[in-house]
């Protein structure tokens, strides 16, 4: 891979360039559809994008200096893990990618939570702390299943390389591993019924609660940005051709990761939020079975 | 129906909610802002008396009275319209205008008082229904004398007590004398 | 981690302030201390300030939800007090505008209880059903919150197109039971987080003194429109749904029920409607003495004490709201239930503090 292709892909597609708008997008599609589902109006389709600028053009609260050096790092580090992680996608096969990507990529996908959890803490506020509990009890919950598919998929190309793993992966693995990571999409973003970590009735915003202003429209972003890199994964997972030409596979792509916006948030619309212990319990037994599933054919399967 | 119909159905309706400025059209008979038609109002206060938070306030002067309205402080309950014995009050059949300030949509109106008919000064306007509610039975001389202004009426109390006293006293100095 | 969490006085679950204290341990509640107060307006202290006429105002504003219910009762202590027959229609009118109140209150009580276990879409179907009753209501009475509907001997405005009325209570009856009863009960996440949730016995519900359909859903079958029928509610034919259960499943059980009896009662009400006078006079005059009054509320019994010197200001007037009974039992119910569960375990009484402050 270049330096210049590496700029690129960090930089422009599927980096900054393109998430950030795809971001907000996603993020107003997911609000239009519930609205819809719900039978009202829902907000006009640059509503995420005013509320960014909103946010950060409010003054933020005077704090202690390392507090408030934690509290703006975080956001940050949350954002830049996500496009780093995004700029790992292989969209197009050819054009790069390094042995173990896979490896940095999961680091990568990380980083948001394990802030989220962090900030939680460092805010000092009971919600956040609870909030912060939660996500890590979740994270756990939602890793077995998260990693066991993504290795399984790994053991089936016999690579740790994203490029060579999203050809190659037989379907026998594929298939229970991307459901797998489809069940564990819903409480990585925070939406129904695995919003329990910003369950809102109960602790406010969770870890994010004590945010505010520029800080809260970083998370904002980081949060939407989480959209496009999971759904993103997903949608270079479940869409091997290697051969096609590159316009149509970043159509494919984009077009393959809204639709699952569209799921996800269907889903959202039409269930309620579970506990903490009935999460974990889904990712526990439902997760795991898919993952394991997954797992044991890719070892199995000759 | 079980959520997924309820979800599919909402997505085939139009949406329930309306994007503002549009706004929901409220039923026939609704009580909104109250409006005072001077013309029949005969400044009693009683809408002043029975009004809770103070929006109707009746101030009396010399020759006229002064009747403020402020929709903002109105809880729109509808008693004053409904015990106004001039039946001058009534309610818009619309919402209140949003707006900004309060005090902005307040209403000031001036009652003024009618002449006196004998004198030419302002008299105290009423009317019969207040006459009926407050007195069981009118005879026609009272009738004429709640029309005069309080000084005129005063006087026409005046001269017929006087008169009165007057028969009485002479009667009395009739009786003396037999 | 502090174990101490404060759930208010300002807090996203709950309508109105007041407090929650849980000590907890991890994720599970040990104890709760509840504070109320925070809502505290002197509405006694004004209405012994104040005329007959004005006080009926200001009671209807003790309760943004159940408003006609006080305006209701504080009616009926001060005709029992003067002594005034109400006509027949004026009752009829009366018992169409209070059961079209519980049908509100209720609705949008299962609105906020979808709302606390994070269902949106159902607390939107909750609210744009109730959005019905607002309308009728308006109709009815051209308010949609206050509807300053009574006063002493009467009401004061007419039902002017009955046929309206019965249509749309038979419109809400099928809508509760195609849409919104199917999904509270059927629904697998529903369940999931209401069944066997923040229980209350039938014993404790009775020594506590549980009212309305927080007592009903633990078994007891309690109202005061059966125990002490007053407009015309000897003469309509209703049910009282209770439950034995006792845990937030019962409590939306009895209320998604209560919601289609009212509906029946409304229909019934306006069919039965005789012609005549809506009122018994203008001015009703109070005279020395003193009343009590209650009916029920859509939260349980509401109850009302006036004493009377004979002047246009009351002497006392005293009011008891059905949250009071009931509020201690939250405390109960949260005991060894997870954090998750508080919000919905205190909604599920349908806590009106504002009633309870005054
Ligand atoms: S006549 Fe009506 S509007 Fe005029 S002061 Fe009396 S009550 Fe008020
Ligand atoms: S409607 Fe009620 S609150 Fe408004 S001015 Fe009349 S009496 Fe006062």
């Amino acid at each position: 891979m270049t330096v210049g292709r590496a700029l690129f892909q960090l930089l422009v597609f599927p980096g900054l360039l393109y998430a950030v708008p795809v971001a907000w997008l996603m993020l107003w599609m997911e609000r239009k559809l519930t609205a819809r589902l719900q039978g009202r109006i829902g907000p006009p389709f640059y509503q995420p994008f005013f509320d960014f600028v909103k946010l950060l053009a409010k003054r933020p609260l005077p704090r202690p200096p390392l507090q408030a050096l934690a509290m703006s790092a975080l956001p940050v580090l949350a954002v830049a893990g996500t496009l780093g992680a995004l700029a790992l996608l292989p969209v197009f096969p050819h054009s790069g990618g390094f042995t173990g990507d896979l490896v940095l990529l999961v680091a990568l996908l990380e980083i948001p939570p394990l802030c989220a959890v962090l900030a939680g803490f460092v805010s000092r506020s009971i919600y956040g702390e609870l909030g912060a509990t939660r996500e890590a009890v979740l994270s756990i919950a939602y890793s077995l299943p998260f990693l066991a598919a993504l290795v399984a998929l790994a053991a089936a190309a016999n690579s740790l390389s994203l490029s060579v793993i999203s050809q190659q992966a037989m379907w026998q693995v594929r298939l229970p591993a991307l459901l797998a990571l489809a069940l564990c999409l819903p409480v990585k973003l925070r939406v129904n019924p695995f919003s329990v970590a910003n369950a809102e009735q109960e602790i406010y915003a969770g870890a994010t609660t004590e945010f505010e202003g520029p800080r809260l429209a970083l998370w904002e972003l980081a949060h939407g940005l989480e959209w496009v890199a999971l759904t993103g994964l997903w949608a270079v997972l479940a869409f091997p051709a290697a051969n096609a030409a590159w316009p149509l596979r970043a159509v494919v792509f984009v077009a393959i990761s809204l639709a699952l916006v569209l799921v996800l948030a269907a889903v959202a619309a039409a269930t309620a939020r579970l506990k903490l212990a009935q999460a974990a319990r889904v990712y526990w037994l439902w997760g795991s079975a898919l993952g394991v599933l997954a797992m044991v054919v890719a070892v199995v399967w000759p | 129906m079980n959520i997924l119909g309820l979800i599919s159905r909402n997505f085939r309706r139009d949406p329930a909610t309306y994007r503002y400025p549009e706004r929901h059209v409220p039923a026939t008979r609704f009580r909104g802002i109250v409006r005072n038609d001077t013309a029949k109002c005969i400044a009693c206060g009683i809408c002043d008396h029975v009004c809770v938070s103070g929006a109707i306030v009746v101030v009396g002067h010399d020759d006229h009275c002064d009747w403020s309205y402020d929709p903002g402080r109105c809880t729109f309950c509808g008693r004053c319209v409904d015990l106004c014995p001039g039946e001058a009050l009534s309610q818009d059949g619309d919402r209140a205008p949003t707006y900004a300030r309060s005090g902005d949509l307040a209403q000031g109106e001036q009652i003024t008082y009618p002449a006196c008919p004998e004198c030419g000064l302002p008299a105290r306007p009423y009317n019969e229904r207040l006459l009926m509610i407050a007195h069981d039975d009118i005879s026609p001389e009272f009738r004429e004398r709640i029309k005069l202004c309080e000084r005129c009426r005063r006087r026409r109390s005046q001269t017929v007590l006087t008169k009165g006293l007057g028969g009485a006293a002479d009667t009395e100095r009739n009786a003396d004398g037999a | 981690m502090s174990p101490v969490i404060p759930v208010g006085p300002y807090h996203p679950a709950l309508e109105e302030p007041y407090k929650i204290e849980l000590d907890c341990d991890g994720e599970a509640v040990r104890e709760a201390h509840i504070t109320v107060g925070f809502n505290f307006r002197a509405i006694e202290w004004l209405a012994e300030r104040k005329n007959y006429t004005q006080d009926l105002a200001l009671v209807e504003r003790v309760c943004g939800i159940c408003s006609n219910v006080h305006t209701l009762t504080f009616s009926r202590a001060l005709e029992q007090l003067a002594g005034v027959e109400v006509p027949a229609r004026a009752q009829h009118i009366r018992v169409v505008v209070h059961e079209a109140e519980r049908l509100h209150s209720h609705l949008l009580w299962a609105g906020i209880a979808a709302e606390v276990i994070g269902f949106q879409t159902l607390f939107m179907t909750c609210f744009a059903l109730r959005e019905k009753v607002m309308d009728l209501l308006e109709a009815v009475s051209g308010n949609r919150v206050n509807y300053a509907m009574n006063k002493p001997g009467g009401v004061t405005r007419d039902i002017v197109d009955p046929g309206m009325v019965a249509a749309t209570a038979q419109a809400i009856r099928t809508a509760m039971e195609r849409e919104i009863i199917p999904v509270f009960t059927t629904d697998r996440t529903v369940r999931a987080r209401c069944a066997g949730v923040g229980v209350l016995t039938r014993d404790e519900a009775l020594a506590w003194g549980a009212l309305g359909p927080v007592a009903r859903a633990s078994g007891l079958p309690q109202d005061i429109r059966k125990a002490a029928p007053y407009e015309i509610y000897d003469r309509l034919d209703f049910e009282v749904p209770v439950r034995p259960e006792g845990d937030v499943l019962a409590r939306i059980v009895v209320r998604a029920l209560e919601i289609v009896e009212s509906c029946r009662i409304i229909e019934q009400a306006v069919d039965g409607m005789p012609a005549g006078p809506i009122d018994a006079g203008d001015f009703i005059p109070v005279p020395a003495g003193e009343a009590c009054a209650r009916i029920e509320g859509p939260r349980g019994e509401v109850f009302y004490y006036v004493a009377s010197d004979g002047s246009d200001v009351p002497l006392r007037v005293r009011i008891r709201t059905p949250t009071f009974q009931n509020m201690p039992t939250v405390a109960l119910m949260v005991r060894e239930q997870t954090l998750a569960d508080v919000p919905l375990i205190q909604a599920s009484i349908d806590p009106c503090y504002s009633c309870t402050d005054r």
